[in-house]
């Protein structure tokens, strides 16, 4: 039986697993990247129920791949997949939702206007939307592909994509996507398969916006006959599959949707499995263990988990690196922190490669930059702030910040931090070169920040996702009314019009350069957040279910496109 | 048998009957397990920071999760702090959260219980069916909402605890108000003109205060319980403080890495509490009423 | 009978009035800036929201008006059923009690069985033996028992038999409507953890109930009567035995709410329990609030049932 198949480290008394530290981190990608090979052979032979590891596929193991690379056989259709989640969606209604969860479900039900996959370039294949003109800076014409519609009948014409985006721009309505659209000043329905944008300014991320939960197709009819609070819970859409059941922090059932515009090579509905469900489990215990008892086939969970399951000759591990930067959001309004030589003080004293061997086993490697690595803005800086305590006193001492005021609040820590613990470390490390950092741990975290810098919060662990595009990413962080700025602090020495600058230009090239300057400078003032590392996600699957297809959109994997082998 | 032997000291007078019950307290083996078990775990809390080989918060990331050795005898935890000193220190939080809550469920609940035996009538039915109210809450989820209006923290942890114990005592003590308002002491009082409010602070309360006292020390064991359990739920108390609670809940989550953390913290917690229980048995025993003779002071 | 019946169910009305109030009030006291923050929650993008909007989510929510009339429409929504929204999912809470009730009813029936067997079972034995050996036994079991934290026993469980041994899931829910066997195997561990204080309490309660029935004189009656030992204990000594813990069933089924909530968090059950706790640190409020209601509820019932028990019961075994 399976159970017996599974030895989780301590009780099998490997050593080796418990490290010890001593220096730096060794070139940990590279070791994640040979822990991954290793995971696909399996030395002993005993794999239960045999299969091709699903590490052996090209799109795993590296990010931005081509997502139409990879398609089942016309056999390998169908199966059923369980797949365990720690959290389940907020809503189904993908304008309004916040979360980065969530996407991995709305992915499942909805298509996006414009498929945008992770290098930034667009499919047009796979998307609403079937084809795009730039007729010039600030008008963009669609045209909407023909005969598409909802699992209730409802068709996706240009009014329909049109209404989807009124929707947003709605200022009573406060939608995720709102500030993306923002540059949007008219839509038009020119004629049932036409539609026009017209930008108030020549705005690059525009795609990337419609490849969004901005962009997925919601059917009007449902929409505004339940309202969007009971629409959230009952959706409807035009994608893969099509939720069956929701029981409450339980389960949901999906289904494959045999209508599916989205065709194969022999035209059938592109959604490879015949079912998915999805229980969710969010304490990690349980769900490892109903993995490796063969519950589920398919788990997603972070580093704390990596080290039972990496040795699980059943399990394969996929790598998803540079999806999310785990950081602490910090006013830069408020003294001390509005010091730029003390916020410096604070980075030199942040012992990264500690925190990543206590809670991520040595997954998560330090950062050297202010978006995740996984952007194709990111670039590692030379001038950022690494671990050098005796440098963190001296500028403390540089700053002129008076000993009795070397302190500052940090708020309860989000999940990502994976407990107070490691705030503890934190607070720990700042100790150390005399700064007091007053632990609340009542304070819920941000990623939704205290605004008044009166009430006293200064800091909150937290993390910040890889979005999109990196506008996105710099805009809700590093503008003055940036909604991830906590306090709303001024970002002086950023040139906001830099950031319009990467914006407005639509060659990917040009727009990379303007961020490198965006990078220096925001390397050595560290606004708004403090980065802490590089946080990679994993996907662990069960080798029995031979699950393939997996790949990485940004934060979260693609579970629509997922197929079970032979 | 012992209980005769009970009824027989009872009926002695009282300054012989106190020396007579230490006596039978100690000569009872479970009373005397029971207190040698509290007392070395009250040195413990109590002597704790002289006692403990390590700081309370000494992390030490080299020497993470280690299992238990000679300079760790309970091992370390994740940060790489003992978890042995962490447990020492733990004692005594632990152990001042439930003995204020518990003196917290007396402050709430005896003014209530006295009011409403001495006052009766409509007064009482009120505040007993108000407290009849309030028990029919689950203990712990009237706990969860009352800190999710007061919020956490060492102080709100115990206010929270103390107020969701506080009828038992009202009604005790409203028991023994109502027995005691008829004694000729207090009609002579009332008769003398005093006010009911010294009615109930000079006469009642001295004298029907001992149920409330056995009871109270018996909650103090239930009272860490709740303790342990609300900050192994991340509620209340600030890590990284050391209580019992938090060590295993801290332990849990590293719990494939190591289980000592998890494990160990329960040990001093069963203990505590089973000596409360024990102690607090034996004195239930010598102050039931139904052991004595009639004669009551 | 009847009349005590009625009575009983009048007197349930002013705590039936309390529990509501204090539920509510409950809401009323807690600490925000605005009252919207009750609807939408901590740090709300209350400056986003037009007039209209704002007072219409306030209306939604009932917190408009003056505070007896939030008070009868609380009343009149709850017996419309309507329990609120959760701020955090927008899902009704009715819909969401739907989805975990079956999972805290199936751990907590199986506990509080097991519990009641167990218990009286063990406490009827060891008042029996009284001053044996076996008596020492299960007292010292049951000594331990009440003294140890549900929580605790769970941790233990899963170290023994899922960690070490491999024999049992360390948790998840499975419905055993759907999959018999799976299902009980993933409460085996969490009825166990559970029901450790319970049994043990029924267990001293009975053996102590007990003891004292078998000094009573009715008993040496039947006795002297000549009837048989095992009759005896059937007709007599049990019933009496099983009064105290009879009353108690109110504080059982209260203990067996409050233990959910930490033993749903270890297993990871989908249950009641778990949905108070995590809204008490999410401040999802109406959920708070709907749970501490509903449970005080179903106490309060069971005390209802467990009186007329205790009733029934009563007459039959006067012999004095």
């Amino acid at each position: 039986m399976v159970l017996d198949d599974r030895k989780p480290s301590y009780w099998s008394r490997r050593v080796s697993r418990r490290r010890l530290l001593g220096g730096s981190a060794v070139g940990l990608t590279g070791l994640a990247a040979a822990v991954l090979v290793g995971c696909g052979d399996d030395e002993d032979g005993e794999s239960n129920g045999g299969g091709t590891p699903a590490a052996t596929t090209a799109a795993t193991s590296t990010p931005g791949a081509s997502t139409s690379a990879a398609t089942p056989a016309a056999s390998e259709r169908g199966g059923s997949l369980r797949v365990g989640l720690a959290t389940q969606p907020s809503t189904f209604d993908s304008h309004f939702s916040s979360p980065g969860t969530d996407e991995r479900y709305l992915r499942l039900v909805y298509d996006p206007l414009v498929f945008i996959q992770r290098d930034g370039s667009a499919d047009f294949d796979r998307s609403v939307l079937e084809s795009f003109e730039l007729q010039d800076e600030t008008t963009l014409v669609f045209r909407v592909r023909d005969g598409i519609q909802f699992t209730n009948g409802e068709v996706i014409d240009a009014e329909m994509v049109k209404w989807n985006l009124e929707r947003q721009l709605d200022p009573e309505n406060v939608a995720i996507s709102t500030q993306l659209f923002s540059a949007i000043d008219t839509i038009e329905a020119v004629d049932d398969g036409t539609v026009q944008l017209n930008l108030s300014r020549p705005y690059a991320p525009i795609l990337s916006a419609l490849g969004w939960k901005g962009g997925m197709v919601l059917p009007r009819g449902v929409v505004e006959e339940l309202g969007q609070d009971d629409y959230g819970r009952q959706p409807i859409g035009s994608g893969p599959y099509k939720l069956t059941s929701w029981r409450d922090e339980s389960d949901l059932q999906f289904e494959r949707n045999e209508d599916y515009w989205l065709k194969d090579a022999e035209g059938r509905p592109a959604s490879y499995l015949d079912d998915i469900s999805v229980r969710i489990i969010p304490d990690q215990t349980v769900i490892v263990a109903a993995l490796q008892a063969g519950e589920i086939d398919y788990i997603e969970e972070p580093f704390r988990v990596f080290q039972e399951l990496v040795d699980d000759p059943n399990v394969t591990t996929v790598g998803n690196p540079g999806a999310a930067m785990v950081t602490v959001y910090w006013n830069h309004g408020i003294a001390p922190l509005n010091n730029k030589l003390f916020r410096r003080a604070v980075s030199h004293a942040w012992n990264r490669d500690v925190f990543n061997e206590l809670f991520y086993g040595g997954l998560n490697p330090p950062m050297a930059g202010p978006v995740p690595t996984g952007s194709w803005a990111y670039e590692p800086q030379d001038n950022f702030p690494s671990y050098d305590p005796e440098m963190a006193k001296q500028l403390l001492e540089q700053s002129g910040v008076p000993e009795g005021e070397r302190k500052f609040n940090v708020a309860g820590a989000a999940r990502v931090w994976g407990g107070p613990d490691a705030v503890t470390l934190f607070v720990d490390d700042m100790a150390k070169v005399g700064i007091e950092v007053n632990y609340l741990v009542d304070r819920p975290a941000g990623g939704g920040p205290a605004r008044d810098g009166g009430d006293g919060m200064w800091a909150s662990p937290s993390g910040v996702s890889l979005r999109p595009d990196p506008d996105v990413n710099y805009s809700t962080l590093y503008r003055a009314n940036a909604i991830y700025n906590t306090g709303y602090a001024a970002v002086p020495s950023l040139d906001s019009a830099l950031l319009d600058a990467a914006a407005a230009t639509y060659d990917q090239d040009e727009r990379k350069e303007i961020y490198q300057e965006v990078n220096t400078i925001l390397a050595d003032e560290i606004y708004s957040v403090l980065p802490g590392l590089d946080r990679h996600r994993w996907t662990y699957v069960r080798n029995d279910a031979n699950v393939q297809g997996i790949q990485y959109l940004w934060y979260a994997p693609l579970l629509r496109d997922l197929w079970m082998g032979a | 048998m012992a209980d005769v032997a009970a009824v027989r000291f009872e009926s002695a007078a009282p300054t012989r009957r106190r020396l007579d019950a230490a006596r039978v307290f100690l000569a009872d083996p479970k009373a005397l397990l029971g207190g040698a078990v509290l007392a070395v775990i009250l040195v413990f809390a109590v002597f704790g920071p002289l006692i403990a080989p390590y700081g309370e918060n000494e992390l030490n990331p080299t020497e993470s999760l280690q299992d238990p050795s000679f300079s760790h005898p309970f091992g370390t935890d994740r940060l790489g702090r003992d978890i042995f000193s962490r447990v020492v220190y733990g004692a005594r939080t632990s152990v001042l959260i439930g003995v204020t809550a518990a003196g917290l469920a007396v402050l709430f609940g005896v003014p209530l219980g006295i009011l409403a035996g001495y006052a009766g009538g409509i007064v009482d039915d009120a505040i007993m069916r108000f407290v009849d109210a309030w028990i029919a809450f689950p203990n712990l989820i009237l706990i969860l909402a009352i800190i999710t209006i007061i919020g956490g923290g060492v102080f709100n942890i115990m206010v929270a605890i103390g107020l969701g114990a506080f009828p038992l005592y009202a009604r005790l003590i409203r028991g023994q108000t109502l027995s005691l308002k008829e004694e000729d002491y207090v009609t002579a009082a009332r008769a003398l003109g005093a006010s009911p409010g010294r009615i109930m602070l000079r006469h009642i309360l001295p004298n029907g205060y001992q149920p409330v006292l056995v009871q109270a020390s018996l909650f103090t064991g239930v009272a860490v319980l709740s303790e342990a359990g609300l900050s192994f739920l991340g509620i209340g108390v600030q890590p990284p403080t050391a209580t019992w609670g938090i060590i295993i809940a801290d332990g849990f989550q590293v719990i494939r890495q190591s289980p000592w953390g998890a494990l160990i913290p329960g040990i001093p917690l069963v203990l505590f509490v089973m000596s409360v229980n024990l102690l607090g048995d034996r004195i239930r025993d010598l102050t039931d009423p139904r052991l004595r003779g009639v004669v009551r002071r | 009978m009847h009349r005590f019946l009625i009575r009983r169910v009048l007197s349930l009305i002013p705590v039936l009035f309390f529990v509501s109030a204090l539920s509510f009030f409950g809401l009323e006291l807690v600490p925000v800036d605005d009252p919207i923050e009750l609807v939408l929650g901590p740090g709300a993008e209350v400056g986003q929201l037009t007039d209209e909007q704002y007072e219409a989510l306030l209306k939604q929510a009932g917190l408009d008006g003056p505070i007896t009339e939030r008070y009868v429409r609380y009343l009149g929504r709850l017996a419309q059923g309507d329990l609120g929204r959760s701020r955090i999912t927008r899902q009704p809470v009715t819909e969401m009690f739907k989805d975990r009730l079956p999972v805290t009813l199936w751990l907590n029936s199986i506990t509080f069985v097991t519990n009641v067997a167990l218990g009286v079972g063990l406490g009827v034995i060891a008042g029996l033996y009284h001053g044996t050996k076996i008596d020492l036994i299960a007292t010292l079991v049951a000594v331990i028992g009440v003294a140890t934290p549900g929580f605790w026993v769970g941790i233990l469980s899963i170290i023994v038999f899922t960690l070490w041994l491999g024999w049992l899931p360390s948790s998840g829910w499975v419905d055993p409507l759907d999959d018999f066997g799976n299902g009980i195997k993933h409460l085996i561990l969490p009825v166990f953890a559970l029901g450790v204080f319970g049994s043990a309490s029924i267990l001293r309660q009975t053996r102590s109930g007990l003891i004292e029935v078998l000094r009573q004189d009715y008993v040496t009656t039947a006795r002297s009567k000549g009837l048989r030992e095992s009759v005896i204990i059937r007709r007599h000594m049990l019933k009496v035995a099983l009064l105290p813990v009879m009353t108690l069933l109110g504080f059982q089924i209260a203990a067996l709410l409050s233990g959910s909530v930490l033993i749903e968090r270890i297993f990871g059950l989908p249950g009641i329990g778990r949905m108070a706790l995590d809204a008490t640190q999410n401040r999802d409020f109406q959920v708070v609030q709907a749970v501490v209601m509903m449970s005080a509820l179903a106490i309060v019932v069971a005390n209802l049932i467990a009186d007329m028990l205790y009733a029934w019961l009563d007459p039959r075994i006067r012999y004095s």
